[in-house]
């Protein structure tokens, strides 16, 4: 259940990086 | 100096000096080749500080002035692309353009595009890498499994090549990068020079002068129009050590910050809990038992509440001394200090009672002297008064004073103010210059490498302290000694026994000799709390733990409020973002020890693979073990209930932090004292006692099992037989 619940926030956090990424992406390109 | 000596100086110079210096110098070269800009950009910024300091003043003051303001202008040198920009008016527009482009299907595409050739390059990398890899984790992993005898306990010839190459080559780096760190640590000259080049180099200096420059113009102008052009300069100005610092040390100083963050908020959930704890225990008795079945760790929370009380004392008689303090704001408290300070130096005050005794003396003297001013720490008490009104009633100085003397006594006492039967650490730190000691209670923040050097332990308990008619021994100097502080009782219904226990023991109140029933325990609990009330605060707490309330007699219990451990859930972390963490430890693990066991049972060696593994795993577990001993919590469902056993309950809860309480706080098998001097007497052990022959105990084993019950059977059976 632990090592579950871990991957889960593991996956949260990349989906979060990938979100900011695509903030900073779009920025860039203006 | 002259040349020789000059000479000898420069030899005897640690050399680490000249590599401080190389250093330095290096330090310097980057500002005079690469960071020109920054030379200009500080020269701008006094500029723009002088120009707006005159600006401010002549606003002030009304003088007319013809100069202009700089500090909204623009850099005359180049500046560096930013992600900004130039002006608002761009802004406003690239703002709404990011938000259409945001919504686009092209860019979502043109984004995911440039994932996958990110991914794509990792995946030809990992492609090209993989074969190698299969066959070293294959070479690592048949290691494991290949059976091999012979050489028990040696390392293999690999091995013993590379630990001789480490400590020819790592060994003597690492220490020498060691030696200089502690040599710079020791010299931080050097560190503030560094600090002071590259803040020149980053524009540090140039940023906080062009931010005051804006706030000085900006207090009389109110210009909000060309904040947004401060914002573009303070990015124009960042970017000389955005693009200096490369990316991979962008990504380690985030990662640093990010720990830090992520471990201030666990201190601050620590703290949190901490000081939910010392509101349940302020909520309760001033006499306290702990229950719970074996193993639910009753004597842990015992010693939680007695550190957090011990804690919150010193606080109280901090808060207290302050109170009384402006009660009479220009008394010379200091030299009131210094005097106690001597007298409890010269053992003449080390209670509460010789400290009274201590300042009614001094007033008698003061007395005597016809209230001479000199006799009463020089108190101007013609001009400032003798009284103090509180608004209920009127307050002498000289009670404040014998107040004021009890509780510095109670403040300054740097021996630990828990009285136990069983040990527990304390290390509350005192810091004292001379002046007005401070404590650091900070349980959380102690470094373990060191906590033998500053730890202090609690008094032994001696229960004839609790005695008030009868006591065990005959002549001891330290039975009146407890008036203050926390008592840790453990087991204390053992101690005390309940009414049925000593009347089948027989034991007596007319009984010569000193017990339960003669001594005047109760009596003295139930007065206990006079002797230790200091400007109506009860500096007293007696916390014991048993597993059954009942076992302790209810004369004295009925005083006890009862908490009893319902539940001990799970561990929790108080740090948050150690997922990535977690997982990490959970299959490295797993997959570790597996192997390990296996490895272990087929070979007898050390071999390099196997230390190799063993090392990076062993970091990884060290890493999460000390994250977990340091952030980690137990949550308690507690139930409280009166002593009188009512069987009303009421549900409460009490945080364990892993950090507080196991710091070598105490040791669980806190008696086990006893039972290492019995087992001492035994000639034999475990390994020496008979086992059955068979699963079907023999009339014989049954025997040996010295049973009441085996012994009434075996009666009655010779008693048949005799009969017969």
């Amino acid at each position: 259940m632990k090592t579950f619940k871990s991957v889960l926030f593991v996956l949260f956090g990349i989906i979060v990086l990938l979100v900011v990424g695509y903030f900073i992406y779009t920025w860039s390109r203006v | 100096m002259n040349a020789v000596s000059f000479k000898n100086f420069f030899r005897q110079l640690n050399y680490r000096h000249y590599v401080c210096i190389a250093i330095t110098l290096g330090c310097v070269a980057f500002t005079l080749f690469k960071f020109t800009g920054s030379f200009v950009r500080i020269t701008e910024a006094l500029r723009d500080f002088g120009l707006s300091v005159a600006y401010y003043f002549c606003t002030i003051f009304d003088i007319p002035y013809s100069f202009t303001l700089k500090v909204n202008d623009f850099s005359s040198m180049s500046m560096p692309s930013v992600i900004i920009p130039e002006t608002w008016e761009v802004f406003k527009v690239s703002w709404g353009q990011f938000w259409q482009l945001w919504a686009t299907k092209e860019n979502f595409l043109a984004y995911l595009s440039i994932l996958n050739n990110i991914l794509g390059r990792g995946g030809k990398v990992l492609v090209l890498l993989l074969p190698a890899m299969v066959g070293v984790a294959y070479f690592f992993l048949r290691q494991y499994s290949k059976q091999k005898q012979g050489e028990h306990a040696e390392d293999s010839v690999s091995l013993r090549i590379w630990k001789r190459i480490v400590r020819k080559t790592y060994f003597p780096v690492k220490c020498w990068v060691l030696s200089f760190v502690d040599f710079v640590r020791g010299h931080r000259r050097y560190l503030f020079l560094w600090a002071l080049i590259w803040a020149f180099n980053f524009n540090a200096f140039t940023i906080v002068f062009e931010f005051i420059a804006y706030y000085l113009y900006f207090v009389f102008s109110f210009d909000v129009l060309n904040l947004y052009r401060q914002v573009y300069k303070l990015f124009a100005d960042l970017a000389p050590m955005i693009m200096f610092v490369p990316l991979w040390a962008w990504a380690i100083i985030g990662l640093y910050f990010f720990d830090r963050f992520r471990k201030r908020i666990a201190y601050s959930r620590l703290w949190h809990m901490e000081r939910r704890n010392d509101g349940f225990i302020n909520a309760r008795s001033m006499v306290l038992m702990v229950c719970g079945t074996m193993g639910k760790g009753k004597t842990t929370v015992l010693t939680d509440i007695c550190l957090s009380t011990e804690m919150m004392f010193r606080d109280k008689a901090y808060e207290l001394i302050l109170e009384n303090d402006m009660r009479f704001p220009n008394f010379p408290w200091i030299k009131l200090e210094d005097m106690l300070r001597w007298a409890i130096g010269t053992h003449y005050v080390y209670n509460l009672a010789t400290c009274k005794r201590f300042i009614r003396m001094l007033e008698v003297r003061w007395e005597r002297f016809g209230r001479a001013q000199e006799k009463v720490f020089d108190y101007d008490y013609k001009y400032y008064g003798l009284w103090y009104d509180d608004g209920a009633k009127m307050v002498y100085l000289w009670d404040v004073l014998e107040t004021y003397a009890q509780l510095y006594l109670i403040y300054v006492m740097e021996s630990s103010l828990i009285v136990s039967n069983y040990s527990i650490r304390t290390d509350m730190l005192l810091s004292d210059i001379g002046n007005f000691p401070m404590w650091n209670a900070d349980f959380f923040k102690r470094d373990s490498r060191l906590i033998d050097s500053y730890s202090r332990h609690a008094h032994i308990l001696d229960w004839d302290f609790m005695r008030v008619r009868q006591t065990l021994a005959e002549d001891t100097p330290y039975r009146h000694a407890l008036e203050f502080g926390v008592v840790a009782a453990s087991e204390i219904g053992k101690e005390r026994r309940n009414a049925l226990e000593l009347r089948n023991r027989s034991v007596k109140a007319s009984d010569k000799e000193t017990n339960q029933l003669n001594d005047g325990f109760n009596d003295g609990l139930k007065m206990r709390r006079q002797s230790a009330t200091v400007d109506n605060y009860c500096f007293l707490k007696i916390v014991s733990d048993e597993q059954r309330p009942e076992s302790f007699g209810s004369d004295a219990r009925d005083l006890f409020d009862i908490i009893n451990i319902d539940n001990r859930r799970d561990v929790s972390l108080a740090m948050p973002f150690f997922a990535l963490g977690e997982l990490v430890y959970a299959l490295l693990s797993k997959w570790f020890y597996g192997k390990y066991v296996n490895g272990r049972f087929n070979r007898g060696d050390y071999w390099f693979s196997g230390y190799f593994v063993k090392n990076v795993v062993g970091s990884i577990v060290h890493y999460y073990e000390r994250i977990y001993k340091r952030f980690a919590y137990n949550r308690l469902d507690v139930q409280l209930e009166k002593g009188t056993l009512d069987g009303k309950y009421e549900e409460n809860r009490y945080y364990l932090s892993w950090k507080k309480i196991y710091s070598k706080r105490f040791d669980t098998a806190c008696m086990s004292g006893y039972w290492e001097a019995r087992a001492a007497l035994s000639p034999v052990g475990l390994n020496d006692i008979p086992e059955y022959e068979t699963e079907r105990a023999t009339w014989d084993e049954l025997l040996r099992q010295n049973s009441y019950f085996m012994n009434e059977l075996y009666a009655g059976i010779a008693t048949t037989s005799e009969v017969a």
